[in-house]
């Protein structure tokens, strides 16, 4: 970990950027704790799930299967070739005018930023979204060489104005309400206390355009690399990706190398899907093509594009089963769709840079399991997250994987390994584990005694409080014991009924 | 930056930043970019160059979503309203007065305008005329300054997409980045014939243009706008808050 980037006076960096091994408990604990964070990160996100479903279906109707396998597929494929389609983007967008970097780790990153910011001599940047910037943790590096990067999503540029971290990789500020802009914004840019978003967006607005004129440097994200042309393609609702690749002489472009695409003709399909699934739109406001810098006989836009190639563990993840994982195009839909990321408050509960499903999922393989051994199994495995993929990850199955990894590795503790070594034992032994159902049955039975009330079949018992481990599942639901004959008693006598 | 630099197809940069980032890092000539590709082939468990295969088919039936046989005016005026847009259908005759009457409602006194010359282009300016606007000269100021201190900006557009309401524009000579984007309206002077069924559609057409596509393609779908507060919709967050179409119908 780079001391220099613990200094950094960005508070919430410490939020995604955690001590290691990270420990999920107590930040579950805290979130779970606190109603009204709960209630907003609820709210946003079953909201965004069910328009997602709700446009899918308007939209494509009994297509929508095809069109996510056919997405899947090409994705797949893509990646199944990527040295190619990589070397193909690299030839054609330095065709068009544009300095291509490859950059093998998070160092080689920000080292090739900050030496095109230096020899730009720029002293403020304006940027828009990119998740490789914060996996890299650029920020505080180009403020150390005294570049002022301001982030121009709203969202994110309030996030940064109170030293905060995103919660969501799309949404970065579903944990925060508007009393805490009106606090940051009185604070950090004098302007007075307004809790109207209106005004605050305005005031915002006035800010950030102030530094879109004055700002010589631009970074940017890419939503998508088209290897055809060599275009990069910006999905933005506000339009600051705009601003920020078009106003300033330099313009430097971050992207992982997963998001490359083969033809233009494929960002129909996701284009058709992106939107849909991050925010239940049909295409976001402006979807910016970018084909090198300006051309001779262009008036304005970038005099300089530097496009940077991130690995940063990549190719890790592209060797054997983990590679489905780098289809994800980053639309949000799997954390909208997931009930443990509602319950435990979003994002900054993972301590990454990615969170919810597609977060549990990779996060172990880019940073270590034994670093994020919680993350996988912060999931009921129930399912949603793979149905809400508009490229069809199957994230439950990656996330098994990674628990059994934990379990090969011994990063499992002493009382879980103890107790399913027990119910390995009692699982091959027949005459155990009739005994131990014996048990079960008759320990149910006697507690559930006590409590009464008519069960809806059978002659099972209602038991509405267990005592030790079983106290937490009782807390908010009733057991039901077995009944007073198992199925296989049940089944010899009727066997022997049966019999002349 | 000390050094102007051409830019343009296939000329690389000259001076002070070119020469700093030839030592830095992996650059995507000589051995860097190999060394790069070979750990890209190693996870993929290849050991050469491979020629570029053939993707997945984009099934047209399948991704396709608004024919040609449809009627394509009335869908993306549909669209275009759904998304915040204010369309207003028209002729080119009375397009000068269309114009004015909008540029009115938008209290837009001072314009900047990015259009390609033809027939349209003269109906604009002679509703800018008549109605005795300002165009302010994008080209008499560096980069995109000249749009931050108009009330309007009024482009024709490369395309319009049917399927979303969408409306497409391009850098170039006679079209600025910023007209559309910077000032707080936007005003585009649509022709029927510009609108194409579906997005598969746009694609076809740029792959078409090859070489000499833009640097800078935007696809337009309404007024800029956010929900990061709250979940509140709010518009005209960076780009314009106001967007609306002239669509002149009988061109």
């Amino acid at each position: 970990m780079n001391p220099a980037r613990r200094a950094s006076d960005r508070e919430g960096a410490h939020l995604l950027d955690p001590p290691l091994p990270f420990e999920m408990r107590p930040r579950i604990e805290r979130a779970l704790a606190d109603a009204r964070l709960q209630a907003f990160v609820n709210g946003a996100t079953l909201e965004r799930d069910r328009g997602r479903v709700r446009v899918c279906q308007e939209a494509f109707g009994a297509d929508l299967e095809a069109l996510r396998e056919l997405a899947g597929q090409v994705k797949q494929h893509t990646l199944d070739h990527l040295d190619v389609y990589l070397e193909q983007f690299i030839d054609q967008a330095t065709a068009a005018g544009a300095h291509v970097h490859l950059a093998a780790d998070a160092n080689e990153a920000n080292e090739i930023a900050l030496s095109l910011a230096r020899a730009s001599g720029c002293k403020l940047c304006v940027k828009s979204k990119s998740m490789v910037t914060e996996e890299i943790g650029l920020l505080p590096r180009l403020q150390e060489i005294g570049v002022e990067t301001i982030e121009t999503d709203l969202g994110e540029f309030i996030i940064q104005l109170d030293k905060d971290a995103p919660s969501h990789i799309v949404t970065p500020m579903i944990h925060k309400d508007r009393s805490a802009v009106a606090r940051a914004f009185q604070r950090e840019l004098g302007a007075p206390y307004t809790e109207d978003p209106e005004e605050l967006t305005r005031i915002a607005r006035r800010y950030l355009r102030a530094k879109y004129r004055e700002a010589g440097l631009g970074i940017s994200g890419a939503n998508f690399l088209v290897a055809e042309t060599g275009t990069l393609v910006l999905c933005t609702n506000e339009g600051n990706g705009s601003f920020c690749v078009s106003g300033p002489r330099l313009h430097v472009a971050f992207a992982g190398i997963e998001k490359v695409i083969p033809r233009l003709e494929h960002l129909s399909l996701f284009l058709k899907l992106l939107a849909r699934s991050a925010t239940a739109q049909a295409i976001t406001v402006y979807t910016t093509m970018i084909t090198g810098p300006r051309r001779a006989a262009d008036h304005d836009g970038p005099k300089a594009l530097h496009i940077v190639l991130a690995d940063n563990g990549r190719t890790h993840l592209l060797r054997g089963e983990s590679r489905e994982l780098l289809r994800c195009i980053r639309c949000g839909a799997c954390l909208n769709a997931c009930p443990v990321y509602r319950k435990v408050g979003g994002g900054h509960a993972y301590g990454a840079v990615y969170s919810g499903p597609i977060g549990a999922a990779i996060t172990p393989l880019f940073k270590g399991l034994a670093n994020y051994r919680d993350l996988p199994q912060a999931s009921s495995l129930c399912g949603a997250c793979a149905e809400a993929c508009p490229v069809k990850i199957d994230l439950p199955r990656h996330l098994v994987r990674l628990r059994q990894r934990a379990v090969e590795g011994h990063l499992t503790g002493f009382f879980e390994r103890c107790v399913f070594r027990l119910w390995r034992i009692v699982l091959e032994r027949s005459r155990l584990y009739r005994v131990a159902t014996a048990m079960q049955r008759v320990f149910l039975r006697a507690i559930g005694a006590r409590a009464g009330g008519k069960p809806p079949h059978g002659d099972g018992r209602w038991v509405w409080r267990a005592p030790g481990l079983l106290r937490g599942w009782t807390s908010q639901r009733d057991l039901l014991s077995p009944p007073s004959r198992g199925f296989r008693d049940w089944w010899r006598e009727r066997a022997k009924e049966d019999k002349p | 930056m000390t050094r102007e630099d051409e830019g343009g197809r296939g000329q690389k940069l000259a001076g002070p930043l070119a020469q700093r980032t030839l030592a830095v890092g992996t650059r995507a000539e000589g051995r860097g970019r190999e060394d790069f590709l070979v750990r890209v082939r190693a996870a993929l468990n290849r050991h050469g160059r491979e020629h570029v295969p053939e993707p997945p088919p984009l099934e047209e039936k399948l991704v396709r979503r608004v024919s040609a046989e449809e009627d394509l005016v009335a869908r993306f005026a549909e669209r275009a309203a759904g998304a915040g847009v204010k369309v207003v259908r028209t002729a080119m005759r009375a397009l000068p007065a269309e114009l004015g009457a909008l540029l009115e409602e938008l209290e837009a006194r001072r314009v900047t305008v990015s259009l390609s010359e033809s027939p349209l282009a003269a109906q604009v300016h002679a509703g800018l005329a008549a109605a005795r606007r300002t165009v302010v000269d994008w080209r008499a100021e560096q980069g995109l300054e000249a749009h931050y201190d108009v009330d309007a900006g009024i482009t024709d557009v490369v395309a319009a997409i049917a399927e979303t309401g969408s409306l497409v524009m391009a850098a170039d000579a006679q079209h600025s980045r910023g007209t559309h984007l910077v000032p707080p309206a936007h005003v585009a002077v649509v022709r029927a014939s510009d609108i194409v069924p579906d997005l598969i559609d746009i694609f076809r057409r740029l792959r078409e243009a090859g070489q000499g596509m833009s640097a800078s393609t935007v696809i337009v779908t309404g007024p800029s706008k956010t929900a990061d507060i709250e979940g509140i919709l709010i518009t005209g967050v960076h780009g314009p808050g106001r967007v609306a179409v002239l669509l002149v119908e009988d061109s």
